[in-house]
């Protein structure tokens, strides 16, 4: 298992800081949740989550180790990136790009091993892509080119697996499908899932944990009962919620929402 | 993958029969069974076997070699900016080599061919800095249209600066010797010296098609795959400028092929670098063998330069693609 934790984190682009003074602990081996209005930071935390930005001040932790101290190939066998565009006009086959995931395990001009073969192939198991490995992504429908992506996160059979928005762009059937696909890799697995998502009934349903961001600072964090709440709510996105549960939990459910009386 | 073995084996039979046909038309025809003969009992006596063996084999030899650099080097800089209207030519990587020949004439009025290379490598190079640091600075996420502006400024400053210098060095008729006379002039010593840099460079370039797939999925993504983006930037830029300083140290500046020959085959095998560095080598190199023949077979005995004959197909492709792009 990987710990991964920041301590007064500072990040951002040149000399513009988006997330600031930030010190939170991922719990190991659940589904996290990240939300918070658009521009709040969530894909610059994530992307130094995942060491592609590096602090501005303050640290990242991977096990009591500075994220930053750590080279890219060897973060990349423990932490698995799917951020938020994806191009998916390259002409390649379902297995070639699934295969890219095996890149922090090759060694110079060597081919694939055999272990890297069968991580691909459980890859495209787990994803249920097997029947289509062969097709080229340009052929998929949004939902299956998701799949694909989470494929070879997959595939690079890491810890610790974050996606940026993993269900934006793609129609409810689609939405619930990839989100049960996680869930699904986080039971089975054990794999740690950090996820920022919109859709806040869907962050109640599947995280176990959530990190509100308003403005690049932690506004709060904890389960979904702690976090949607009509308060917090309404100083994370200045809406007036009202709030029930889901039939078959506690887990809170928005019903619907107004926009705030300042807006 | 099935498809484009037939694609290679097609283009690998067009350049066959391009090749032939360009070693035995032009001012002086010459037969095969002559072709025979010149290579497997040369015969100093021989006019034809001279023409054949001094003339006609180099440049034959040069335009292959220029045309699969040029187009080549348009394919990786189409892959590395991800922009499709990317070429040496366009972004000012050839005039820039251009400004290494002229200083080069300049500084060594005597320099041989393979000293000058050197320089135009360097002038290269330096083309290339700039066009690193510009697309830097603007955080790669320039647009086509703003890289491409930024490339023909560049590329119009280069051509003023070897402009000036010609005028004020009088080193027209040196330059124009060099540039307008195309392949025609390469001679085997220039090709015993670019040869062993052109086999390496095209190797490295083969070993690139897979790092510039990953590139096409966007820095983040390579960086969490444990790459460095801009690493491999770097090392395709270096193959660059190997490739484009050698084209240009050969014929000259020449545009348009870096543009045509990635795009029709990125159209017939989709957007896989691994297909289509390999296609475009052995496109771009049969399409200047083809233009430098139609260009010797126009008007007899006078040449027309295949540069003037690419930017005739070069610029309404251009135009059709702008347009294509905007749409």
């Amino acid at each position: 298992m990987a710990k991964l934790r920041t301590v007064d984190l500072t990040v951002g682009y040149q000399k513009q800081k988006i997330v600031q003074h930030l010190t939170i602990e991922i719990p190991e081996g659940q589904i996290i949740g990240l939300i918070g209005p658009n521009g709040s930071g969530k894909s610059t935390l994530l992307k130094a989550l995942a060491r592609v930005l590096t602090p501005l001040s303050g640290d990242v932790f991977l096990d009591e180790k500075q994220l930053h101290q750590i080279k890219t190939k060897e973060v990349a066998g423990r932490i698995a990136l799917l951020s938020q565009i994806s191009d998916s006009s390259i002409g390649l086959s379902i297995r070639e790009i699934v295969s890219y995931g095996r890149y922090p395990y090759q060694k110079g001009l060597s081919g694939l091993s055999q272990k890297d073969l069968e991580a691909i192939e459980w890859a495209l198991q787990a994803t249920g892509l097997e029947a289509l490995a062969d097709e080229n992504i340009g052929t998929l429908s949004g939902g299956q080119k998701q799949r694909v992506w989470i494929a070879m996160a997959l595939a690079q059979d890491t810890d610790i697996v974050i996606l940026d928005e993993p269900t934006t762009f793609l129609d409810p059937a689609h939405q619930l499908e990839i989100l049960l696909l996680l869930q699904q890799i986080n039971q089975r697995y054990g794999k740690t899932i950090i996820m920022s998502i919109h859709d806040l009934n869907h962050a109640s349903r599947f995280a176990d944990y959530m990190y509100a961001l308003k403005a690049g600072m932690l506004l709060t964090c904890g389960t979904p009962e702690d976090v949607l709440t009509t308060q917090w709510l309404k100083d994370l996105f200045d809406i007036e919620a009202t709030l029930t549960t889901f039939p078959n939990s506690r887990k809170p459910l928005i019903l619907t929402y107004d926009l705030g009386a300042e807006s | 993958m099935k498809r484009f073995t037939w694609l290679l084996l097609f283009a690998c039979l067009l350049f066959i029969g391009t090749f032939f046909l360009a070693i035995t038309q032009g001012a002086a025809d010459i037969s095969l069974q002559t072709i025979k003969e010149a290579f497997f009992g040369f015969d100093y006596q021989n006019q034809l076997h001279q023409v054949l063996r001094n003339i006609r084999l180099p440049r034959v030899l040069a335009s292959f070699l220029v045309g699969s650099c040029f187009a080549v080097t348009g394919a990786i800089m189409q892959g590395i900016t991800k922009n499709p209207l990317a070429d040496g030519g366009l972004l000012g990587v050839n005039s820039g080599a251009a400004v290494g020949l002229a200083i080069a004439f300049i500084l060594f009025p005597t320099i041989q061919p393979s000293q000058a290379a050197l320089f135009s490598f360097l002038g290269a190079f330096i083309a290339t800095a700039f066009l690193f640091l510009l697309t830097k600075y603007a955080r790669l996420g320039m647009s086509p249209t703003g890289l491409i502006l930024a490339g023909v400024a560049l590329s119009s400053f280069f051509s003023a600066i070897s402009q000036t210098l010609s005028l004020q060095f009088d080193l027209n008729q040196d330059l124009a010797f060099w540039f307008i006379g195309g392949a025609a002039n390469v001679t085997w010593a220039q090709l015993r010296f670019v040869t062993p840099i052109y086999v390496l460079a095209i190797l490295l370039t083969l070993g690139m098609g897979k790092s510039l797939n990953l590139l096409s999925l966007g820095d983040d993504t390579v960086i969490a795959l444990g790459k460095h983006p801009q690493g491999i930037r770097g090392a395709a830029l270096l193959v660059v400028v190997v490739l484009a300083g050698m084209a240009v140290s050969l014929v000259g500046p020449v545009s348009f092929i870096g543009l045509m020959v990635p795009h029709v085959t990125r159209g017939l095998v989709g957007k896989n670098y691994q297909l289509i560095l390999p296609l475009t080598i052995i496109g771009g190199g049969t399409l200047v063998m083809a233009a430098d023949l139609v260009g010797r077979l126009i008007n007899p005995p006078f040449e027309t330069p295949f540069g003037a004959i690419l930017a005739l197909i070069g610029v309404p492709f251009l135009l059709i693609k702008i347009r294509r792009e905007q749409g």
